[in-house]
């Protein structure tokens, strides 16, 4: 049974890539002479085009004189007529990632996907732009057709709309409209920037490839590629650009790591294979693999990671708009123990299922929160402390199988009558189970069910301006203020309290200089009555059944603890590409935080500290080095605490698209 | 004590600072104004037209500086789409030093064409690998356009919204929930940087409030959500379902100003607010959200 979901698993993440690698090679293996759907009526106007990203005409080019502002040509609605994925080849063909653009020379062809083949000597093809253009020496050869020469040819994807230079016995001008050749529009005006060509000096080229597919507005798959690893341009097969608008394709199934180079090596419209190179100090450099297949309204994000060491993660995140006002979310992650694919040693997983349902003026979220300590079948093995296990006692067999169910209705924010007040309510019932173990065990009575019920209610301010300021330079004082109250009540005789009050100051000093200062007070009260002190005894080991991990709880806790934070913040923005981030932090901790770490014998687990330290301050600069490139130095200071904790360095270098 | 002290301190330097805010030692008139608008994009006014240049015109000379899109049948052809032709003693020279050059017209070569307003012909071409400055307006050679067909409005142009393409700041502010997390980062993620959820982050106006700004062209069409810094805790819509991206739309102004209300978060569980994490603290015994679980005493 266990070792069957594991392979239902590894099976669809398989499934999953063959798809993928399919839907690219099936865009890249598109026939010629195979005619597009035709076009509808004529094109209607409206304001902007209908692509998503960058669909501006760009500057024109600094050599020539701007011409008239020719308006861009509006957009026709979707005609049926689509132009599909267009292959390019060149004897260059090269990507420039900083600005989107694909560039060939040289004996340039661009097969179009209804079969029509383009060659000429330059082809620029800008990406977010959507349209291509190829110069020099053109000649169109559209099927069944006679070929037509001229100096260029611009194709305007988004509109359907082509524009040639033919040269025949002088020059003219020429519109082909939803890809009918044999009907060009003679002299039609045409956009002022058609046949721009960007100016691409001092730009860095990403990879060269021997040919490339795009997809428009979805993909680009380069064959035979080398790519740019700084000093050297690696070869690879293939390299699969995913630049497509639908965000799905960036929700992410991977672990953190310190470091991680992907790979997108296959792909299409609906989905992305990509190989991942990382390194983390646990299990240093590893290899992970994540696929993502997505639509509009839903994603199945799977991952492996690592790939290349034993004990392994299989996550995967789905999600479905089942309607309009219906959406359901799946959580699963996996962890197993295993040499290559082979017969785990040990698995255990985690699963989250959601249902979220909008109501008038408010939403029901069902949840259900599953933990499987073991996936495996009871192995014959027996330690000599009478626990089955697989391969060697450090892999235990615990057949351990924790649930909670809960249902939250979560009303909207609502503002009390004219005041600059709003409140929202929330109420939520469940029950967590478990079979094999007791959840708790009170007074010696073991529980293996147990229901709970609780209500919140969430008061919060506008920004309100204290103190305004006469020079109009919006230089005010506001001031804003949260309380939020909620109370749990469980089946096994308690109920939990707790509060959070917030208020805050800020003073903008200029665009560029903001301080703040807030102040926080948390308080939690767990209230068992007469039974408090053998529910939180002192020195008490805490486990998480979802983890399978165990904590101390701080001995001096007995159920109520309050934390106080003042903290002060200077932000200083001097320009879009710098910002400094300067805070400092008073918190006070009842009972007192405890430092850490502290090792537990058994299922235990490092962590820091008991609380929050007393005293906090954080330095962070962010500092846009290029277009792409941005570095964020962060560093905190703790002021001693426990004799142990002062610095903790951050530096991040983050590189964008 | 030595804990007093420090809370003193902080206190003092939190009042003098927002008293002194007040008067504002920063902000002068000048620092606090919205940054200027961005002129828009001019034509330049041709230079007086050259009588000098080489060879002997039948007409006067115009220069006009542009990129080659081809060179073939006798006829030059610029990036604006138009086809001139050229003189059958047409010089071809170096663009910088005015002596012979080895390139040749061909397509992506920079190239300062004069024209011979007598005839319309081109008769000399300036060649450069690099961008050349601006010469006469488009306007004052665009006659000299060679093209068969009659050209007529184009239909598809008539009714559309132009855009210039020229920069325009445009300032993202949003409020956010009041459950957030004081010390969390807001950023905007953009299908231009890829959908990375850290691509742009924001800076706190407020407790509530975090505001950036960037410079878009106008016709830029940007879609965008507001993030913590992962795809886990994107925001969602109201009803507590995935948010679709926001659109954003840059106009031909000075500056445009986007105002956005975060409703929830994604990672946001209404009833385990966020006491530190997955790890219990002194306040946070359960990190789950579980009942009490105590089932191995020490």
């Amino acid at each position: 049974m266990q070792s069957r979901f594991l392979t239902i698993v590894v099976c669809w993440l398989t499934f999953a890539a063959a798809v993928a690698t399919l839907q690219g090679a099936a865009v890249a293996q598109q026939q010629p002479g195979v005619p597009p759907p035709q076009s509808g009526g004529p094109p209607v106007p409206v304001a902007s085009p209908p692509g998503p990203s960058f669909t501006q005409p760009p500057p024109p080019p600094v050599t020539e004189s701007p011409e008239p502002a020719a308006p861009s040509p509006s957009p026709s609605p979707p005609t049926g007529r689509r132009l599909d994925a267009y292959r390019v080849t060149g004897n260059r063909l090269a990507f420039y990632s900083n600005r989107y653009i694909l560039r060939a020379d040289g004996d340039v062809v661009v097969t179009l996907g209804d079969g029509t083949r383009i060659a000429g000597n330059a082809f620029y093809n800008d990406l977010r732009l959507n349209r291509f253009v190829v110069a020099g020496n053109v000649t169109i050869q559209a099927p069944g057709q006679d070929p037509i020469h001229g100096a260029a040819f611009a194709e305007y994807l988004d509109f359907d709309r082509a524009y040639f230079v033919p040269v025949l016995s002088e020059p003219d001008r020429w519109t082909f409209a939803s890809g009918h050749y044999e009907h060009p529009l003679l002299g039609r005006e045409m956009p002022g920037d058609t046949f721009y060509l960007p100016d691409l000096s001092g730009e860095g080229v990403f990879c060269y490839a021997r040919r490339a597919v795009v997809d428009p507005r979805q993909s680009v798959r380069f064959d035979a590629v080398r790519i740019n690893f700084g000093a050297v341009f690696v070869p690879f097969p293939s390299y699969f650009l995913n630049y497509s608008p639908n965000p799905n394709f960036a929700q992410n199934a991977l672990n953190g790591a310190f470091g991680d180079a992907p790979l997108d090596f296959a792909g299409g419209e609906h989905g992305l294979a990509t190989a991942h190179l990382r390194y983390d100090s646990v299990d240093h450099l590893f290899a992970a693999y994540e696929e993502h297949l997505v639509s509009d309204n839903s994603y199945i994000v799977g991952s492996i990671n690592p790939l290349t060491r034993p004990l392994k993660q299989y996550n995967l995140l789905a999600l479905d708009r089942l309607s309009p006002g219906l959406e359901f979310q799946l959580d699963w992650q996996e962890t197993a123990f295993q040499h290559a694919f082979s017969q785990p040693l040990s698995a255990t997983a985690y699963l989250s299922l959601q249902l979220t349902g909008s109501l008038p003026h408010s939403f029901l979220r069902v949840t259900d929160y599953l933990y499987y300590d073991s996936l495996l079948a009871q192995p014959s093995t027996v330690s000599s402390g009478g626990t089955p296990y697989y391969g060697d006692p450090t892999h235990p067999w615990i057949p351990y199988h924790p649930t909670n169910l809960q249902v939250q209705w979560i009303g909207f924010r609502h503002q009390i009558y004219d005041l600059p007040l709003s409140y929202q309510l929330r109420s939520s019932a469940g029950v967590a189970t478990n079979t094999l173990l007791p959840l708790q065990t009170l007074s010696g009575v073991p529980y293996t069910k147990e229901y709970d019920k609780g209500v919140g209610l969430n008061l919060a301010t506008k920004s309100l301006t204290i103190l305004h300021d006469p020079s109009g330079q919006h230089r005010e004082l506001y001031f804003t203020a949260s309380f939020d109250k909620q109370r749990l009540y469980y089946s096994i005789p308690h109920h939990i309290d707790q509060t959070n009050v917030t208020a805050s100051l800020t003073k903008i000093f200029s665009p560029q200089v903001t301080l703040l200062t807030s102040y926080n007070n948390l308080n939690t009260g767990d209230y068992y009555g007469a039974q408090q002190s053998q529910a939180y005894p002192g020195n008490a080991i805490f486990f998480n059944p979802f983890t399978g991990l165990s904590y101390q709880i701080s001995p001096s806790f007995r159920g109520f603890g309050t934390t106080r934070s003042l903290e002060e913040q200077l932000v200083y923005v001097p320009s879009q590409a710098l910002t400094f981030n300067i805070a400092f932090r008073a918190n006070h901790d009842f009972p007192k935080p405890l430092v850490g770490p502290i090792q537990l014998a058994g299922d235990t687990v490092n962590f820091v500290n008991y609380g929050v330290s007393p005293y906090e301050a954080d330095l962070d600069v962010r500092f846009r080095v290029t277009r792409t490139l941005v570095l964020d130095v962060s560093r905190a200071y703790y002021f001693n605490f426990g004799g142990i904790e002062r610095w903790t360095p951050q530096f991040q270098f983050e590189l964008q698209k | 004590m030595k804990h007093s002290s420090h809370r003193i301190l902080c206190a003092i330097f939190a009042a003098c600072a927002l008293a002194a805010g007040h008067a504002g030692p920063f902000g002068s008139a000048a620092r606090a104004a919205l940054p200027p608008p961005t002129a828009v994009a001019t034509m330049e006014t041709p230079p007086p037209l050259s009588a000098t240049a080489t060879p002997s015109p039948s007409g006067r000379l115009v220069k006009f500086a542009g990129q080659i899109l081809d060179d073939q049948a006798g006829f030059v052809f610029f990036t604006t789409g138009d086809g001139f032709r050229l003189d059958p003693d047409v010089k071809i020279v170096d663009a910088v030093s005015g002596g012979p050059t080895k390139l040749q017209p061909a397509t992506t070569v920079y190239a300062r064409a004069v024209f011979d307003t007598g005839n319309g012909r081109v008769v000399q071409l300036a060649l450069s690998e690099k961008p050349l400055p601006a010469e006469a307006a488009y306007e004052d050679i665009k006659h000299f356009a060679i093209a068969l067909s009659t050209p007529y409005v184009n239909p598809d142009l008539t009714h559309a919204e132009g855009f210039t393409g020229q920069p325009v700041p445009v300032t993202f502010t949003v409020e956010v929930p009041s459950r957030t997390p004081f010390s969390d980062e807001i950023y905007l993620a953009t299908d231009a940087s890829g959908w990375s959820a850290t691509a742009i982050r924001m800076d706190r106006i407020d407790a509530l409030h975090y505001r950036v700004t960037r410079t878009f062209p106008s016709g830029t069409r940007l879609l965008y959500r507001y993030t913590r810094g992962s795809w886990r805790s994107a925001e969602d819509d109201e009803n507590g379902l995935q948010r679709k991206p926001r659109l954003l739309l840059v106009k031909n102004s000075d500056v445009q100003s986007e105002k956005d209300v975060v409703y929830s978060w994604g990672d946001e569980n209404q009833f385990a607010p966020d006491l530190g994490g997955g790890i219990p603290t002194p306040f946070n015994p359960r990190p789950f959200n579980l009942p009490p679980v105590i089932v191995k005493p020490h």
